[in-house]
């Protein structure tokens, strides 16, 4: 296990360290809990049309709006049928900005210690580091930490 | 730190109003002269004026640094007014105010912000004054005694108002006053209770002294009780203990010893009493009343007021408002001096004199005595100097108030025009505004309620059809509140123009035109930048170096910019045009290209696209000035302010000719009138007011063009047409034309048609802005303005219906 001491890492730690995990297949995705604003079941979602696939529309989160993106069409895979464990996960950004991201299934909070802290590869042909911040490895596994900016904000 | 106390933040709100205001006006006076080169005597009159006024109210709002350098100025235009030098640096003059001015508005910015330290204008001052001293020295040596006074006696501390004098006597009464338990601020409201009965007593003194200076008195006030020594004027002791009691929050009031009763007679014949109104409406009338006294204080010797506690007590509003306010004053300038500055005095509607003082010996002989004492205090007109040792706390000599007071009924209805308006907090109209959102948003909810279905409901319809009405008329006035006409945002620019006219070197006139039009409040705010950024491009880049340059091309030496301003249908456009030398578009794109922002191959783009090129990120921050008319400085954050607000920008060029920039806004932001209409699962709104007509189509009205593009034929006229299914990539919607709904659609004289599924109804709808997310994603360039939420809670999309047709 490489323990590495970069900015980003002492940020998660600072925090508290808490990291929501979430389900796409069989990966487990982690993301810092001061990004979460709530959970919420699916909605009805309204199409904006001439927007990328993956940003599936706008929700109305009591009077607010909000856009809804799909990570699985974020991650290019298939999109599966919701179902009752399906949920959004509601982001806050700086500057009060939201955002939601459909997820399979989520799992539960754990706490991230500095030392189960890795660095993504910095191999550029893994795609998937694109969103990847860090990746956290313990006893129950590997979870990836996403780094919500890049998978909101980004073109 | 506050820079305030709490309760102050409607004084500051009101000072900051107007603060700013009289500093734009200081700027627009400046500007005018500089055209003329001549200073009127109105003007430096209005500027030593504004200067005052400043000065007075940064000092009674505790802003010292600000009161000194508006003193500084104010004393250079004196000297400027009274002497009437020759002034040979008219551009160093101008320059000085100008960056006072400016300094001034940076700390009014600063003031709004809590953390923030008090500015050191130091440097500034020093500059003023040594070209104050330069004046001066200058010009003609005449009235220089007066020059000499009028300075010296404006720098005495214009915050000790109350004066208590010590002197004890023997039919004074002492009394002990406790207060209730926790009522905090003992100390203030022991100033309270001096305030109430400072009027009735003819001398009045009272321990612990500092009480309104000295926060610590408050603990010792509740530890050993508040002690006032008085004597009674007209009334009996019993009764200005009863007042005493009966002021806020006093607990108790004890008597330590009781003097005998004696009630003096204070004559103030020497003084000219006047009697001040103020504005209807105008607010704080106590505050506006320090305001006149502040201003005037230095040009009188003697000087008393009636109510005495405006500064203290805010319901001496009231009493101003039903009695108006009593002035009482001596002054060597003479009466129509003061009275002209209290006139000129802002929400002042009307002065009236009641008596004017008379010349005798006697008090002339009396007036020496206590002037000087002036102006630092308040004291009480005395005819004979014996009383000195006894009573100097009564400012307010209550023999002379009451027959004034009768007066007022008279003289009410001769009073000036009323004044019929009121600033109020912007806050406050955006609460309203969102509360009628709701309005209407509930009005749907409960009107088109699912539950009603299919059900006969005559009185409900009715009922529910009066409400509408209602609703929109409510709508209608909350937004008319809201309209300001554009002038002020156009104003700003000629600050911005004649700075850039000096450093640039450039001859520039600055027109405009239609700056009547009235736009929503929150846009002109959003307005302010992208204009000076447009302003300031067309300076720079839009306007040919030279004169020569100008003159070969055949035009006007002198550049000309011209911001205009109109509404159409429900949009407000503004123009900000030059008539420089053009944009290039082939250079446009040679730049864009270089720098990588082309997003097709550069054959596909058309002289309109090239231009928009400048409003991208990339485009901007590289180089502000090139060969060509680099224009595209901030650009791009002109475009984000105006889609902030909904609205979009245009560019058109043509080289040689000039350049304009065309804004365009929805004239309300937030409640539209808008046809709900479904495409597949969507449901889009189309603002009612471009909509012209909705039909079904006949067979023998649908035509192609050579190209495949279909029209359609009515009465005689051809439209596009467009399929919303198509234009959006929308599954599941009719693709039929004939079982579609048709919407004919008219935007600046350009017509189109909608095909849509079907209409669903009529609805009034809060547009809100997209989240920021899809900004990203230009959603504005594709014909959607804004969402809204309807009354089940689903979204629908707003149709941006000139963007629809401009790109067809």
């Amino acid at each position: 296990m490489s323990s590495i001491t970069n900015e980003e890492n002492k940020d998660i730690v600072t925090a508290g360290g808490e990291v929501l995990l979430f389900t796409l297949d069989d990966v487990v995705y982690g993301i810092e809990i001061k990004y979460i604003n709530e959970i919420i079941g699916i909605e009805q979602i309204t199409v904006v049309p001439k927007v990328p696939d993956y940003i599936k529309g706008i929700i109305n989160l009591r009077g607010k709006t909000v856009p809804i993106i799909s990570v699985r069409r974020r991650f290019g895979k298939e999109e599966i049928p919701y179902d009752e464990r399906t949920c959004i996960i509601v982001l806050e950004f700086d500057g009060g900005n939201q955002a939601g991201i459909i997820v399979d299934r989520v799992r539960e909070v754990t706490q991230a210690k500095p030392e189960e802290i890795c660095a993504t590869p910095t191999n550029k042909n893994v795609n998937a580091n694109h969103y990847i911040k860090n990746i956290i490895e313990n006893s129950e596994g590997i979870k990836l930490l996403l780094n919500c900016e890049k998978l909101v904000m980004e073109q | 730190m506050a820079r305030f106390e709490a309760g102050m933040e409607s004084m500051v709100d009101m000072y900051i109003f107007e603060t700013t205001s009289l500093l734009e006006q200081l700027d627009q006076i400046l500007m005018k002269t500089e055209n003329e080169n001549s200073f009127g005597e109105e003007e430096i009159n209005e500027i030593f004026r504004i200067m005052h006024t400043i000065k007075g109210s940064s000092a009674m709002m505790g802003l010292d640094n600000m009161s000194h350098l508006a003193h500084a100025i104010e004393d250079m235009f004196y000297i400027i007014r009274e002497d009437n030098p020759v002034i040979s640096d008219m551009k160093s003059l101008y320059e000085l105010v100008f960056t006072a001015s400016d300094l001034l508005k940076a700390e009014i910015d600063l003031v709004q912000d809590e953390d923030s330290e008090p500015t050191d204008f130091s440097d500034q001052m020093t500059k003023i004054k040594n070209f104050a001293a330069m004046l001066k020295n200058g010009g003609t040596p005449a009235p220089e005694s007066a020059a000499e006074t009028a300075p010296a006696a404006s720098e005495q501390p214009a915050d000790e108002m109350i004066t208590v004098s010590m002197g004890g006597g023997d039919n004074s009464t002492t009394v002990k006053v406790t207060f209730e338990d926790d009522c905090k601020m003992e100390n203030l409201r022991a100033l309270l209770v001096i305030n109430n009965i400072r009027n009735e007593c003819s001398m009045l003194k009272f321990e612990p002294e500092d009480i309104e200076d000295n926060s610590d008195t408050a603990a010792y006030i509740v530890e050993n009780g508040f002690i006032i020594h008085f004597t009674p004027a007209q009334t009996t002791a019993e009764d200005i203990i009863s007042l005493i009691g009966s002021t806020m929050n006093v607990k108790a009031c004890e008597v330590i010893s009781m003097g005998g009763e004696k009630t003096e007679e204070v004559p103030a014949y020497t003084l000219t009493c006047a009697k001040v109104e103020f504005a209807e409406d105008c607010k704080m009338e106590n505050l506006r009343a320090l305001m006149v006294i502040n201003n005037i204080r230095e040009e009188c010797e003697q000087l008393a007021f009636v109510p005495a506690d405006i500064e203290t007590n805010q319901s001496s509003a009231q009493v101003i408002r039903d009695n108006g306010f009593l002035v009482y004053f001596k002054s060597e300038y003479g009466d129509d001096a003061i009275l002209k500055i209290i006139g000129e005095t802002p929400n002042v509607s009307s002065v009236t004199v009641l008596n004017t003082g008379s010349d005798s010996p006697a008090q002339a002989e009396a007036a020496p005595a206590s002037a000087q004492a002036a102006p630092s205090e308040a004291p009480k007109p005395e005819s004979k100097p014996a009383e000195d040792k006894k009573a100097e706390a009564a400012p307010a000599p209550k023999a002379e108030s009451k027959p004034a007071e009768k007066k007022p009924a008279e003289n009410k209805s001769s009073g000036a025009a009323k004044q019929s308006l009121i600033s109020v907090n912007l806050y406050k109209l955006d609460q309203l505004l969102d509360l009628v959102g709701e309005i209407v948003i509930t009005e749907a909810m409960v009107t088109s309620n699912p539950d009603l279905k299919g059900m006969r409901l005559d009185n409900f319809q009715k009922a529910a059809r009066q409400l509408r009405k209602l609703n929109s008329e409510l709508q209608d006035i909350v937004m008319s509140i809201r309209m300001v006409p554009i002038s002020g945002a156009f104003n700003k620019m000629t600050r911005i123009v004649r700075d850039m006219k000096v450093k640039l070197n450039k001859d520039v006139d600055l027109i405009f035109e239609g700056e009547e039009t009235e736009v929503d409040k929150s846009i002109i705010d959003n307005l302010n930048d992208p204009l000076m950024h447009m302003v300031r491009n067309s300076m720079d880049h839009g306007i040919e170096e030279t004169a020569e340059e100008r003159i070969a091309a055949g035009k006007n030496p002198k550049g000309k910019i011209t911001l205009s301003a109109y509404s159409s249908s429900g949009e407000v456009v503004i123009v900000v045009a030059d008539d420089g030398m053009g944009m290039n578009p082939e250079k446009l794109l040679d730049k864009a290209e270089k720098n990588g922002i082309l997003t097709k191959p550069r054959s596909e783009y058309t002289e309109k696209e090239a231009l928009g090129l400048i409003m991208l990120p990339g485009f901007s921050t590289n180089e502000t000035v090139t060969e060509y008319s680099g224009r595209g400085v901030g650009m791009d954050v002109v475009r984000q302010n105006i889609e902030k607000c909904g609205g979009t920008v245009s560019v058109d060029s043509k080289i040689g000719e000039g350049t304009s920039f065309i804004i365009k806004i929805p004239l309300s932001l937030s409640i539209v009138d808008g046809m709900e209409v479904s495409v597949g699962n969507s449901i889009f709104t189309i603002p009612i007011s471009y909509i012209k007509e909705s039909f079904k189509l006949k067979p023998n009205q649908v035509l192609r063009d050579t190209d495949g593009r279909e029209m359609v034929m009515i009465r005689g006229e051809c439209y596009p047409l467009i399929r919303l299914y198509e234009l959006y990539d929308l599954d599941g919607a009719k693709t039929d034309l004939y079982s579609g709904i048709i919407i004919l659609i008219e935007s600046d004289g350009k017509c189109a048609c909608l095909l849509a599924d079907e209409l669903i109804g009529e609805q009034q709808v809060v547009v809100k802005p997209f989240p920021l997310l899809l900004n990203n994603f230009n959603v504005k360039q594709n014909g959607m303005s804004g969402c809204s939420i309807l009354g089940d809670g689903s979204i629908t999309i707003i149709l941006d219906v000139s963007n629809i047709i401009s790109d067809f």
